[in-house]
């Protein structure tokens, strides 16, 4: 999948820049792209590793498996075929409490554990996972009100309502629509 | 709230510290954690350096202007504001190619602004696709990903025109 997202993006952005005479652009955007991919994983190396490594003393400690077990009922309907749910339920609370740094590496894992037989065709737990996290519930959309109120925003708190409706609306969606598809392609 | 939301990562953090202090010896469980940390992030570096060069070249050719441009006529008929189609298009592709939408969107329509709040609203309920998907089946080894790139566009069509509905109700 990487490599054809890749290749088509690629060929669409040549087919537009001979078009909008933007050739110089591109050759520039490629290569400081590619610097700020490794500026960005310099970041997040220091931040994932401090996470991982709480973490891990949480699955140490047992803090891990409580949440799990608490978790485990609801998990258990929407992810027919998994067992380990340690890492899942961190990841949502993680995403839940707005800490997306720590969600990353445990999202990570959690994909780890759901593929635990490394098949090379995606399940339909692992494909249930990976769109949840594209609209992830979160409790604190801190970044967005960090924005608004900087630029003067009257009331800065008050998309969080829409948000938490739009956000619980969108996952109900996105676990019908993945159970569906799972259903079709059976 | 805004004490709550930043209160998180200290109170996690002090319980961490209460475990290591008071719990057995959890050094090295620490240690290993942030050393498997560090395996983490090296071995998402490939497909980040692939993800970002594609994001940033398809930004730079003009293909993303000219996609919100053929869309305004659809989007129109759905009530979206016209200044945040360039949000919505850029919105499965780029986290932070979209926070520096946002921010101008917010400096030149201002943040309580109907277009501004529908894109709050929009920003706050979905994430990067591309991103989430190349990390997650990357990790997992995974090499055909099924219906996983439809179901999380369908998603965020979804998303996006809840977000607006809403928006509609709230602010008009």
């Amino acid at each position: 999948m990487v490599g054809k997202i890749f290749g088509t993006m690629v060929i669409f952005s040549l087919v537009s820049a001979l078009f909008f005479g933007t050739t110089a652009d591109i050759a520039n955007a490629a290569f400081s792209g590619a610097k700020d991919a490794v500026n960005l994983s310099l970041t997040l190396l220091g931040v994932i590793s401090l996470w991982s490594g709480i973490l891990n003393v949480f699955d140490k400690a047992g803090v891990t498996a409580l949440i799990s077990k608490a978790a485990k009922p609801v998990l258990k309907i929407i992810y027919k075929n998994t067992e380990n749910f340690d890492n899942i339920s961190l990841n949502f609370s993680a995403n839940l409490l707005g800490l997306g740094n720590a969600a990353l590496p445990l999202g990570i894992k959690a994909a780890k554990d759901i593929n635990f037989n490394r098949l090379q065709t995606a399940s339909d737990d692992l494909i249930m996972f990976s769109v949840l996290n594209t609209t992830p519930l979160q409790l604190f959309p801190t970044t967005l009100i960090a924005l608004r109120s900087s630029y003067g925003s009257n009331n800065p708190f008050d998309i969080v309502l829409p948000i938490w409706i739009c956000s619980v609306a969108t996952t109900v969606f996105a676990i019908i629509i993945c159970k569906a598809f799972a259903k079709v392609s059976k | 709230m805004d004490f709550i939301a930043s209160s998180a990562l200290p109170v996690i953090m002090s319980f961490a510290a209460v475990i290591l202090i008071f719990g057995k010896d959890y050094t090295d469980a620490f240690l290993s954690g942030i050393k498997s940390g560090m395996t983490t992030t090296v071995n998402i570096l490939p497909t980040l350096i692939i993800l970002i060069c594609a994001t940033r070249m398809l930004s730079a050719s003009g293909f993303l202007t000219w996609l919100s441009g053929f869309l305004t006529p659809v989007t129109s008929f759905l009530r979206v504001p016209s200044e945040i189609v360039s949000i919505i298009v850029m919105r499965p592709i780029s986290g932070s190619g979209c926070t520096a939408l946002i921010d101008n969107l917010f400096s030149t329509s201002g943040p309580d602004s109907f277009a501004g709040k529908c894109a709050s609203v929009i920003m706050g309920s979905s994430d990067t696709i591309f991103f989430t998907l190349f990390m997650y089946f990357g990790a997992a080894g995974v090499k055909k990903t099924r219906y996983a790139v439809a179901a999380s566009f369908l998603t965020l069509i979804f998303c996006v025109a809840f977000s607006v509905f809403l928006a509609n109700i709230f602010y008009r």
